[in-house]
Order: C-alpha cells, then sequence, then structure tokens
C-alpha cells in the first residue's frame, strides 16, 4: 500500500482553507517572510540546491531557469502560468481553489529572488472558481501589505496582475502565453531569444507553473535537504497527480516521486472502474505517449521511470482507460482536440492537425482503409520537429504511440481489412 | 565578417545577416514563402528550414544569423525531403484552380512544386477545407482564402510598412483566415504592394485581375513618374499597351514599395494619345509639322519656350541646344502648374515632377508666369500641360501662337496652333534626377504610338527647318554630351537590388 506524501496539500483540509486567516493560521508567509530578510542570490541557491523541476510538462530545472536571466538588466517579470490546459490536468485548479496564498507567497519568493517588481498571473478563462479565489486572495494580501509597494515589509514593491486567458490552449505555451498578455494574438514565439532574455514586453522574463511555485514555501522553510529527502535523486520533491478517466476515485493525489504508478492507480484512486481490467494509461497529460497497461504497471512516478519507457510525466494528468475502451475512438477525441487547438502559425502542424483528425476520424467510422493507416503515420512522422513550438510533437506522440501500440484496434476498424482479422 | 560552411565550401560574409541571404550571395537559393527581406522574419511557413551541424532539428534560414563556424546544408537529404513534406501540407487545401487564377505564372506554389515537390496526391478534392473566394478587401486588392498559404507577409506589410493594422489573421488552425477588421477595408496608400509580396493567388489586383496571363507581359525596367522620389518600376505591356507597374527593388530609393499612385499612374498612357501632328489647317505628316513649327516661330516676334520637368534630362538639354542652335534670342523657362499633393514619411513627395532637380542642374528653373506674363507671340511648351494645370492661364494665352510637343491630348495640346506628338517615357530612354540629386535611367517598354517622337527627335527636326544644325547619331550620343554639359547630374544611379525577395 501506497500513501500520499502531503506537502502542498497540507492546509488544504482545514476549514475556508482559500482565505487569508486561515491560511496564515496553519503557517502561510512564515516561509516568504524569511525569503525575503534574505538576498536574492541566496534563495536562489536554495532552489537550485533543493533540484526543484518544473511541474509545466518539461520538468526543467527552476533555480536553472532563473539564472538565464542576464546580469544587468532594467526590469524582470515573472510570468505564473496558470493556464493548465493539458487535457487530463487539474492539479493547478486544486490550488488556486482550496489554497492561493501558498501559490501567491510562492510567488513573493520567486519575486525577490529573480528580482521582480511585478509579477502576472495568465489563469486559463474557463477557470472561474480559481479566478474568483485567487483574485480574492490576492485583495486579501494586498490589504494585508504582503503584496504592494513594500510587500511583506521588504521595502520592495510586488505587484501582481492577474490575466484571464480567453480558452486557447495554445496559450498555456509560454510564448504564446506571453503574446496573449500582451494582447496580441496567441501564437508561440520564435526561440531564440528565450524569453528569459526577451520575454513579456521585451524583458527579461521567468515562466514559472503554479504548483512549481507552491514548492517554494516549503523549500525555503526546510531547506534543500529537506526537500530532496522527499522523491527520487532526479526528481526530488512531490508531485500533484490528476487521476481521471475510468478510476473508482478520481481525484490529484499528492505522491512522493518514485511511487510505483500501480499504487497511485489502485491504493490511493482505487483501482479501475468496476474492477475492469486496465487497458492504457496515458501518464503525464493528453500529449504524452500512451502507455499500455503492462507497462503502465511497471513505470513509477517520476520524470526518468516514465522517460525510460519513451512516454513522458509531463503535466501528471493520468487518463485511465480500462479494457472496454475503444483505443480508436479515444485517438479520434485526441486529434479533433489538437486540429482545433493549433494555432495555424506553422505549415506542418496547421495543415497536418487537421488532415490527421480527419483521417482518424474517417477509420474509427469505419471507412479508413490500409491507405489511410499508412498515411496517418507518415503524417505524424510528417508534422514533428519543423514547427515554432512544440504543438505538433503533442499531436504526433499520441498519434503514434495509439496507433503502433494498439495496431489491431487501427486494423480491425478499416473498410479494407483482411477478413481473417477480428471484427471490430 | 563571418566565416561558415556552405554545403562544403568555406565562405565569409558580413556580420548580421540571415542564411537566405548569406546563401544566396553565393547563388545558393533557399527556398521560402513567408520571409520577405524587406518584413520581420516570422519562420512560419517552414519552407525554408535547413540542417545546421550540432543541431538536431532543421532551422528556419530566414530567422538564423550567420554565426562563425556554422556548418550549414540547404541540399541534404533530411532538408530536401523537408521541403517536398511543406509542398504537400501547403497544398492539400489549395484549390489548384490555377487555370482561373491569376498569379499563375508567377506563383511560389506553382514554382516550388517544380522544383521540390513532385508528390503524388495524396487528397481527395472533396477533402478540402473550403473558404471564401472573392473577399472585396479594398480598392486595389481581392482576396482568394482559399489559394492564401497563411504566410503572414501583407500583414506584416500593413503593421510594419504602411503603419495601419488593417489586416489580421483570424481564427486558429485550418480555419485561419486573413481578414479585414468587420466593417473597415483595405484602403491604405501603399496597399497595392500586398498583392506583390502575396508569394500565391490569394491577393489579386483589381485593376490587373483576368486582363492578361502574366507569361505574354513583356517588362522593363523604369522610373515612376509620379513624384520627385523616383520609386524603381517594372512597366509590363502586352499588345503596346501598359497592363500593370510593380515596384522594382531599390534599397537607396523605394526598397520593395511603391506607392498606389504610382502603381495606377499608367492609364493615361494608354488613352488620349495624341497620334498625329494637327494643325489649324488639319493633320500634318511628321515632316510637315516639323516644317509648320519652324514657319509660326519664324514668323514670330518674340518666342518662349517652356521646359518641364517632367522632361527627361536629355530632352531638357536637347531643348536647351535647340534654343543656343536655332533661336538664340528665345526665352527658355521651365517650370510646372502641377498640384503639389500631400507626402507622407514613406514615400510620396508632396512635387509630382520626377524632374525638378535635373531641370534645375540644367539652369532651366525660371519664372514660369512671369515670363508667360511678358507676352510673348509664340509659346512652344514641351511636355508640360500648363492648361491642364492651370486652367485661368488660358486668358494670358489668348492671341498668342501655341505650338505643343504633347504624348496626349491634353488640355494645353488641344489649344495649341500646333501640336507634335511625342513619346512618354515608357516609349523612350531617358533620365530623371530625383529631389536626392540621384539620376535614374529609364527604358522603353513600348513601341512609339502613332506618329510620335522622342522629342530630342521632333525637335532637330524643327531646328532642321529653321536652317540650324542640330543632330544626334542615337541617343546615346545626346545622353553622352547631356551628362558631359552637366557634371551636378552626375553619373546614372545604380540600383541595388533587394536580396531574396523574388519568388
Amino acid at each position: 500500500m501506497i500513501a500520499e506524501t502531503i506537502l502542498l496539500k497540507a492546509r488544504m483540509v482545514n476549514p475556508d482553507s482559500h482565505a487569508l486567516v486561515s491560511a496564515r493560521a496553519a503557517g502561510a508567509y512564515r516561509a516568504s517572510a524569511k525569503a525575503l530578510a534574505e538576498e536574492p542570490e541566496e534563495i536562489v541557491r536554495l532552489v537550485k540546491d533543493s533540484g526543484l523541476r518544473g511541474r509545466g510538462g518539461a520538468g526543467f530545472p527552476t533555480g536553472l531557469k532563473w539564472t538565464f536571466l542576464p546580469k544587468n538588466r532594467d526590469a524582470t517579470y515573472l510570468c505564473v502560468n496558470a493556464d493548465e490546459s493539458e487535457p487530463g490536468t487539474f492539479k493547478d485548479r486544486l490550488i488556486l481553489e482550496k489554497d492561493p496564498h501558498l501559490l501567491i507567497e510562492g510567488i513573493v519568493i520567486a519575486c525577490h529572488a529573480i528580482r521582480c517588481a511585478h509579477a502576472y498571473l495568465y489563469i486559463r478563462g474557463e477557470f472561474c472558481l480559481p479566478y474568483e479565489r485567487i483574485r480574492a486572495a490576492a485583495a486579501e494580501a494586498y490589504a494585508a501589505g504582503l503584496l504592494g509597494p513594500n510587500a511583506g515589509g521588504s521595502g520592495q514593491p510586488i505587484d501582481l496582475t492577474i490575466h484571464r486567458g480567453a480558452g486557447a490552449y495554445i496559450c498555456g505555451e509560454e510564448t504564446a502565453l506571453l503574446n496573449s498578455i500582451e494582447g496580441k494574438k496567441g501564437q508561440p514565439r520564435m526561440k531564440p531569444p528565450f524569453p528569459t532574455n526577451v520575454g513579456l514586453f521585451g524583458k527579461p522574463t521567468v515562466i514559472n507553473n503554479v504548483e512549481t511555485l507552491a514548492n517554494l514555501p516549503f523549500i525555503v522553510e526546510n531547506g534543500p535537504d529537506a526537500y530532496r529527502a522527499i522523491g527520487t535523486e532526479k526528481s526530488p520533491g512531490t508531485r500533484l497527480m490528476s487521476v481521471s478517466g475510468h478510476i473508482e476515485k478520481p481525484g490529484v493525489y499528492e505522491v512522493a516521486h518514485g511511487v510505483p504508478m500501480r499504487g497511485l492507480i489502485e491504493d490511493l484512486a482505487g483501482g479501475v472502474r468496476g474492477g475492469r481490467k486496465l487497458k492504457a494509461l496515458i501518464p503525464g497529460g493528453s500529449s504524452t505517449p500512451v502507455l499500455t497497461a503492462e507497462e503502465a504497471y511497471a513505470v513509477n512516478v517520476d520524470f526518468e521511470s516514465v522517460q525510460a519507457t519513451g512516454s513522458m510525466l509531463g503535466s501528471g494528468g493520468c487518463i485511465v482507460m480500462d479494457e472496454t475502451t475503444d483505443m480508436v475512438w479515444a485517438l479520434d477525441k485526441l486529434a479533433h482536440f489538437y486540429a482545433h487547438e493549433s494555432c495555424g502559425q506553422c505549415t506542418p502542424c496547421r495543415e497536418g492537425s487537421g488532415w490527421i483528425a480527419e483521417i482518424v476520424q474517417k477509420i474509427a467510422a469505419g471507412n479508413g482503409t490500409r491507405k489511410d493507416l499508412e498515411k496517418l503515420e507518415s503524417l505524424a512522422a510528417q508534422i514533428v520537429g519543423n514547427t515554432i513550438c512544440v504543438f505538433s510533437d503533442a499531436l504526433a506522440m499520441p498519434v503514434v504511440s495509439h496507433v503502433t501500440k494498439f495496431r489491431a484496434e487501427f486494423e480491425a476498424h478499416l473498410a479494407d481489412r483482411a477478413s481473417s482479422s477480428a471484427a471490430p | 565578417m563571418a566565416k561558415f560552411t556552405l554545403n562544403g565550401v568555406e565562405r565569409e560574409v558580413p556580420d548580421g545577416i540571415n542564411l537566405i541571404e548569406a546563401a544566396l550571395l553565393f547563388g545558393v537559393r533557399i527556398p521560402h514563402y513567408c520571409y520577405h527581406p524587406g518584413l520581420s522574419p516570422e519562420g512560419n511557413c517552414r519552407m525554408c528550414a535547413v540542417e545546421i551541424e550540432g543541431i538536431p532539428k532543421l532551422q528556419t534560414a530566414c530567422t538564423t544569423l550567420v554565426a562563425d563556424g556554422m556548418v550549414v546544408h540547404t541540399e541534404s537529404e533530411k532538408v530536401i525531403r523537408e521541403r517536398t513534406e511543406v509542398m504537400e501540407f501547403l497544398l492539400r487545401n489549395h484549390p489548384i484552380d490555377c487555370p482561373i487564377c491569376d498569379q499563375a505564372g508567377e506563383c511560389g506554389l506553382q514554382k516550388y512544386y517544380m522544383e521540390h515537390g513532385l508528390h503524388d496526391s495524396r487528397v481527395a478534392v472533396e477533402e478540402k477545407i473550403l473558404k471564401r473566394k472573392r473577399v472585396d478587401l479594398g480598392p486595389l486588392v481581392v482576396l482568394d482564402s482559399e489559394r492564401c498559404i497563411l504566410c503572414s507577409r501583407c500583414v506584416r506589410f500593413c503593421d510594419e510598412i504602411a503603419g495601419v493594422r488593417e489586416l489580421v489573421l483570424a481564427n486558429r488552425g485550418g480555419r485561419s483566415e486573413i481578414t479585414t477588421f468587420p466593417g473597415r477595408t483595405l484602403e491604405n496608400p501603399y496597399s497595392g504592394n500586398v498583392i506583390d509580396i502575396c508569394p500565391v493567388g490569394a491577393l489579386t489586383s483589381k485593376d490587373f485581375r483576368f486582363k492578361v496571363r502574366v507569361w505574354f507581359l513583356k517588362t522593363a525596367g523604369s522610373i515612376c513618374p509620379g513624384c520627385e522620389r523616383g520609386c524603381n518600376i517594372y512597366i509590363e505591356q502586352y499588345q503596346n499597351e501598359v497592363q500593370r507597374i510593380r515596384p522594382r527593388a531599390n534599397l537607396d530609393v523605394n526598397r520593395w514599395w511603391i506607392c498606389d499612385d504610382g502603381r495606377l499612374d499608367y492609364k493615361w498612357i494608354n488613352r488620349d494619345r495624341l497620334l498625329r501632328a494637327e494643325g489649324e489647317a488639319g493633320a500634318h505628316s511628321p515632316e510637315r509639322a516639323d516644317e509648320e513649327a519652324a514657319r509660326i516661330l519664324r514668323e514670330a516676334g518674340s518666342v518662349l519656350l517652356v521646359a518641364s520637368p517632367r522632361s527627361s534630362n536629355e530632352n531638357l538639354f536637347a531643348l536647351k541646344r535647340f534654343r543656343d542652335a536655332a533661336l538664340p534670342r528665345a526665352a527658355l523657362v521651365g517650370g510646372s502648374f502641377r498640384k503639389p499633393w500631400e507626402g507622407d514619411r514613406i514615400l510620396k513627395r508632396p512635387d509630382r515632377n520626377p524632374n525638378r532637380k535635373g531641370m534645375e542642374i540644367l539652369g532651366l528653373s525660371g519664372d514660369l508666369e512671369g515670363a508667360l506674363r511678358k507676352a510673348p507671340d509664340c509659346v512652344l511648351v514641351v511636355e508640360n500641360d500648363l492648361l491642364g494645370d492651370r486652367p485661368d492661364l488660358a486668358d494670358l494665352l489668348r492671341g498668342k501662337k501655341l505650338i505643343a510637343l504633347a504624348s496626349n491630348r491634353d488640355a494645353t495640346a488641344e489649344k495649341a496652333a500646333l501640336r507634335i506628338p511625342v513619346c512618354t517615357y515608357a516609349e523612350t530612354e531617358g533620365s530623371w534626377t530625383n529631389f536626392e540629386g540621384r539620376t535614374q535611367a529609364f527604358h522603353p517598354v513600348l513601341k512609339a504610338v502613332g506618329e510620335s517622337r522622342p522629342v530630342f527627335r521632333v525637335l532637330e527636326g524643327i531646328a532642321r527647318a529653321l536652317g540650324a544644325s542640330l543632330e544626334w547619331s542615337d541617343f546615346g550620343a545626346l545622353r553622352e554630351e547631356t551628362f558631359q554639359a552637366a557634371p551636378a547630374l552626375g553619373s546614372l544611379s545604380p540600383s541595388p537590388g533587394g536580396g531574396a525577395h523574388a519568388l
């Protein structure tokens, strides 16, 4: 039996956990007060030593990202990525709803560390309650002097602007997010220059995920060693795993990195719905390659273990599919989503995403041919790697993994299937 | 300078240029759609992707600056495969309506399909996304959304060059479309440039649509006569009529652009032309016209020769020599009553005469109105529509013998006792000197219309009839003499082209 390891969810069980009074009674803003008394470089060192890796999907070391900021800079921005648009992921929503002050405290610490006087929080437009909660929390923090011209009595200003998105998946991509805040169309920017050099309004900018920032209070308060004591060597700390799909107890579970996936599914989330067998599992949000049941039960919840299977832990959005799932139907839903969300900027992604979706739909409807299946695979290979952002990879990976790992199901859907093959 | 290796050969190029421009310096053309040297790079079409050693993914050449030690492959197997794949995507929803498309023959899709595509189609026609076919964007431009490859050149042109946000890319993914803001039109005074920079048949010219197939056009490099900027242009003709005008890149003058007024400033070349010399007694042969002019001039007590800032330097010089050789007592004054228009900070200059500066250098500028008021008996006007520009001058000219050397039946020619047809700038060699003192040559694209002759040939004929000796063996001799006599004209300015803009 595995159990949750609670760092980020600690206060969420308290009544009115989102309110400042409740949060403070449980220790909120102790860490930020400590941080503000330290030199910014010291905080950067702490975070580097902690080994904290970004929770938005790529798992990039947070402290290292901060050090990419140029030495001489007149302004720095922090952008908090609360767009959480990856299907299957809903852990940032939990923080925003249940403990927004944990996030604001993390923002204060990060702003101090990178010498940022103005943070922008970009929140997904569909997040209504989370928006209300973070807005109310920010107002409370301003009123209490935790944010504002003299943040936490430090003598330095830290402002927080909350910007609501308008419902585009791509705005979770960090440079599209910057464009969106600037009032432009949410389309990814060419890199280089990287945001740490030329970011929001042309200034050096750090973009961090909500959950990443929520880890900072613990690290500041308890030190990097205490943080590293949790999780694995390369994936320290805990992970908020969003578990959804054919599962008895869907929800957000906080586990130490390195626990077996089987434990997460069976012990914490109550196992596959109705006692059925697991067929497939998407481990880290819709764009990560799907795992077969066998693979899923063999991995642990950490970056390197999932990576070894050829998939990714990504944003920690586990989508559970039981034995009754039609994998062609599942891919049809995903492909439709990606065709709908491609920003349309780069040729391969714009044209390829729609084309792929059409072919999958055709196969799902029973009208596909062997040629269509071949075309699907070649198109997936064709869209990878030649676009401004990684959206096309995010579409190609599920396509390739679904078709490769569940090929028989796809073939069974074909109109010109060999008569010997199994009926769908 | 930066040293880099291009397809196995070490090359040296200036710092800060991108790979498309760097490769072009050595004759290596990297295909591209969205890149235009006059606009900020976007890297969205992905056609220019090249292989750079040490970087696993292909990189867009338009957004990559050459760096010391870079090893670049533009023709590797990976690059060539990528181009074919991008072509397949670009044509996926393209209607392939080349037979009715004005861009056919100068289309980037046709060109690169032949060079880099040649794939078998994997698309059924009925699967293509249908979009709007005839969108009236503004006074000059029509959009065919199905042909659009969404390269955003036109959007960037409006934002960055015209300085107005008139076009946007609306919607996402395969439903993306170029459009104006609701209820607004594309109407900036430079809007026509989006037609030229559109690499496909999405943006076509209302003025040129369905007129003629581009492969029938004959083209000559010329200079816009619209104002004293002297924008470099191409004039294109079919069956000896001008069909359209396009900008010719010159980084020193107009970069890659022209204004819409300049673009449409050709219709007068095709219509209301003076085809034969006409006097009070009817039409004349060229020889007869010269003799008639000589007679009028000889009989007049006092003669005023009026030069024009629209004439070429060579014609102005010829007029000067004509005065010296044939009519030494005649007054010679140049000027124009053409109303200035509003200039702007992009290209348009207020003075609408292309050769004011050349006329000054040749010493012909003067008080034209004052000279007319001095009541000469006879006024010989060369390429100058005095009465069209200032109808009130009719009173002043009443009772005087008016001889007009004119290309068109303009107000002055109509009032003249003798009108002799001359060639426009589209039919002759010549040069104009722009407001900065830059002397630029233009070349003939049309055959002389009717019995029109170059101005200097008409002047030769009249001089001959007056018993004076004035003759140039050919235009080259006249030009040589002109430039020798007026060193301030400088030498003919080269036109530094605009890099990798030509698709």
